[in-house]
């Protein structure tokens, strides 16, 4: 009996640690390509599933063309974010960069709020399927689906940055700037993309969160936060960190808020950020990135 | 080729050159000359557009190239082995030599695969590591590519910062003897900045020295090594460097 239970917990963990995932690595790939801590990453979950929502019940399209839909859309938001955020004050230092990512935040959820209105939504499912059934236990198909498409979504993201020109030259401009000015890679453009591309990541989180939870203006903040701890828990930087660090996040969480207390389950995911950033500063995979500088 | 005229640069209120002018003839190489904070790397970051010039131009091949962006610069085919190396630390050995092929636009597969063998023929150190990140390199290997990945651009001007630093004295040599053969059997022309100038002076047809951002001495290669005002500042003297 406990076995199924623990089974259960596993599978909700690994579905939240999936959507950390890729909260963190869009934090992350931001942060490597362009030196900016990005504080709006979670409007960026949160405003794909108010389109979905709208896409979906208010306009009543079916769900293999609102994802797709919604994925383009917000690829085009990255695009004007990364124009009106970032790319006026590319020469600055730090902070500007920082508060103006904080404006964008702020202007999103209220955005938000003015358009889709200030009630909770309910997104559907994608699928009619309520309960699998796998050797006894239970699990919300919805977990699965989480953990497939983030899977997939991982393989073909390293994929892409391991073996195309395009994803090399990304890496090349996020590891040395003026190097990669000299080889005659635009360095411009390529953070333009990494900043779509890091969009993209946290758009499929919120379509993939949006029908497990309520969709409000606030989702956005908890879900971003919780992606800076995963990305932090792994080593602020690494890539590879950032995954382990959040899926790490999410299946201890969850064993905690059963176990433990489910009053704190949030309280949790800082606890543990805290315990490792005394423990072991560097994170997981820290020790990489030192040696990278 | 390259005709610099009257450049001057600046580090906010630092005047790092003061008037430079310079000429690199096609199929030359040039040595830059000069010791700690001359300003070298400054006149290569500023042919590069690393670094805006205030006044003075730069001149490549008839087109005025002063302000252009570092990319498009790197596209009219000046390649640049920087100070430092600057590899791409956590791209492999083969990948940051594919880097070196972006100035020259798409190219056919087979055209990259027999640049990289002309790549590792040169340097076969190249081809067993070349799965390796960068930043497990030595430095004489992160040199070594740091410069195979610079003729992967198959530059028409090869700007070499200082390629020399550090490296054990073999190794020095072996530098040395691929710059005399990338010019000799491609007919790149080079710029070659070195502190190490008599090594640099036995490859070079000409040099100039620069100290405090100014052009000090400029004359043939053997002018120079004959020159008495060289020897006691920047031959030291004939005694052999480290
Ligand atoms: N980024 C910078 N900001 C301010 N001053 C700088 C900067 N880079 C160089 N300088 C100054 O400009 C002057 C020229 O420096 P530069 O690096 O061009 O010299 P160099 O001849 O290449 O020296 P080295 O042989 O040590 O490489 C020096 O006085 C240096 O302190
Ligand atoms: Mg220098």
């Amino acid at each position: 009996m406990d076995m199924t239970i623990n089974v259960q917990l596993l599978f909700s963990g690994l579905a939240m640690g999936s959507i950390y995932a890729l909260i963190a690595l869009g934090i992350v790939i931001i942060y490597r390509a362009a030196d900016v801590v990005n504080f709006a990453q979670g409007e960026l979950v949160m405003l794909p599933a108010f389109i979905a929502v709208f896409l979906l019940d208010t306009m009543g399209l079916p769900a293999v063309a609102v994802y797709p839909l919604v994925i383009i859309c917000m690829g085009l938001v990255g695009f004007i974010f990364e124009k009106v955020a970032y790319y006026p004050l590319r020469n600055r230092s730090f902070l500007p960069v920082i508060i103006s990512t904080i404006g964008v935040s702020i202007f999103l959820k209220n955005g938000a709020q003015y358009v889709f209105g200030a009630l909770p939504q309910v997104m559907p499912r994608p699928t009619d399927v309520e309960v699998l059934v796998l050797g006894g236990v239970i699990i919300d198909p919805q977990y699965i689906i989480i953990i497939v498409s983030t899977s997939l979504l991982l393989v073909a993201q390293h994929f892409f940055f391991e073996r195309t020109m395009l994803g090399k030259m990304m890496q090349a401009t996020a590891q040395d700037k003026d190097a990669a000015r000299l080889m005659g890679i635009p360095i411009a453009r390529m953070i333009a993309i990494t900043f779509i591309f890091s969009t993209i990541l946290a758009s499929v989180a919120g379509l993939l969160v949006g029908p497990l939870f309520y969709v409000t203006k606030e989702m956005g903040g908890m879900a971003g936060l919780k992606g800076f701890c995963g990305a932090i828990i792994g080593g602020f930087g690494s890539v590879t960190g950032a995954i382990l660090g959040s899926v790490f996040l999410g299946v201890i969480e969850v064993y905690l808020a059963f176990y433990v207390s489910s009053a704190y389950r949030d309280a949790f995911a800082f606890i543990i950020m805290i315990l490792v950033l005394l423990f072991r500063p560097q994170g997981i995979l820290g020790e990489r990135i030192a040696q990278k500088a | 080729m390259l005709r610099i005229e009257s450049l001057s640069t600046f580090y906010g209120a630092v005047q790092a050159l003061k008037g430079v002018s310079l000429e690199v003839r096609q199929g030359a190489v040039v040595s830059l000359l000069g010791s700690n904070g001359a300003g070298k790397s400054t006149l290569i970051r500023s042919i590069t557009g690393l670094v805006a010039p205030r006044a003075g131009s730069i001149v490549f091949k008839s087109e005025n190239i002063t302000g252009k962006s570092t990319e498009s610069i790197s596209r009219r085919g000046i390649a640049c082995v920087p100070e430092g190396r600057h590899i791409f630390p956590g791209l492999n050995v083969e990948d940051n030599l594919l880097m070196g092929t972006v100035s020259r636009g798409k190219l056919p597969q087979s055209e990259v695969a027999e640049n990289l063998k002309e790549i590792y023929r040169i340097f076969p150190i190249l081809q067993e590591f070349k799965k390796k990140p960068g930043w497990q390199l030595s430095g004489g290997q992160q040199q070594m590519l740091a410069i195979g990945r610079g003729l992967m651009a198959r530059p028409q001007l090869l700007l070499l910062d200082e390629p020399s630093l550090g490296l054990a004295p073999v190794l020095v040599q072996e530098v040395f003897r691929v710059i005399r053969s990338i010019n000799e059997q491609s007919g790149t022309t080079i710029l070659l900045v070195e502190q190490n100038a008599r090594m640099a002076l036995s490859v070079a047809s000409r040099a100039y020295v620069l100290a405090t951002g100014q052009v000090v001495m400029e004359n043939s290669a053997e002018k120079l090594l004959a020159d008495k005002e060289m020897h006691r500042h920047y031959l030291g003297g004939g005694k052999k460097e480290g």
